[in-house]
């Protein structure tokens, strides 16, 4: 299983804006649902334009949306 | 499950599929010795498999585009394009591996026929195993 040590939030800030959709945010990231939802589950580190592609369809910056856990790093 | 998925599934299935009822139309130790074919009935079987693929294969993809035409028109994104160079990487070794091991075959005593024949499953094997690695990456996840 590639899980990475890269999480993120996704989940939360789409429900904090009430309740986004995966599908209403791949619209605005460019990407497929299932992707979203890979990135979402952590199957997925997406590339460093797309992560920024998320963070400002969130209107927040790219560390309120993925954190990296260094100490799980090989 | 996404247009692509469904594809890399159609795919697996329907070669593993073709490449069994071909050998089922050979001659049970036709495989194995890699003998010549005296039998017409192998090469017509090939090609009634060829065809048959191929219009299996472009109805059943007709099929689910149709059940979902936003997913089949839209691009292929990052994360699709590399799963599908993964596992077409993946696929190109084993149809490498298995062709340069033709050499052996050949040391076997199998001639032009047999030699063919090893080709043909060669590319088999290598296509079934690209997008069985699809089908992994994209229900597994992929990495970089």
């Amino acid at each position: 299983m590639s899980q990475t040590t890269i999480t993120n939030s996704i989940r939360r800030l789409r429900f904090e804006r009430n309740e986004m959709t995966q599908q209403d945010l791949a619209e605005r990231v460019g990407v497929t649902r299932q992707t979203i939802n890979a990135i979402e589950l952590g199957k997925y580190s997406p590339s460093l334009e797309v992560a920024f592609r998320i963070a400002v369809a969130f209107g927040v910056r790219l560390e309120d949306v993925f954190s990296y856990d260094a100490g799980n790093a090989r | 499950m996404s247009f692509r998925e469904k594809s890399a599934w159609i795919m697996l299935i329907m070669i593993v599929l073709m490449t069994a009822l071909w050998t089922a139309h050979m001659p049970w130790w036709r495989p194995f010795t890699l003998a010549p074919d005296p039998n017409p009935i192998v090469f017509h079987a090939l090609i009634l498999a060829t065809v048959g693929f191929v219009v299996i294969v472009v109805v059943a993809h007709i099929v689910i585009a149709v059940l979902a035409p936003r997913d089949a028109n839209a691009r292929a994104d990052e994360r699709e394009r590399l799963i599908g160079l993964k596992a077409t990487r993946i696929g190109a070794y084993v149809y490498a591996g298995l062709s340069l091991s033709s050499i052996f075959i050949i040391h076997l005593g199998a001639n032009e026929i047999g030699l063919a024949y090893f080709l043909l499953y060669s590319f088999a094997i290598a296509e079934a195993v690209n997008y069985a690695a699809r089908v992994v990456y994209y229900r597994r996840g992929v990495g970089p």
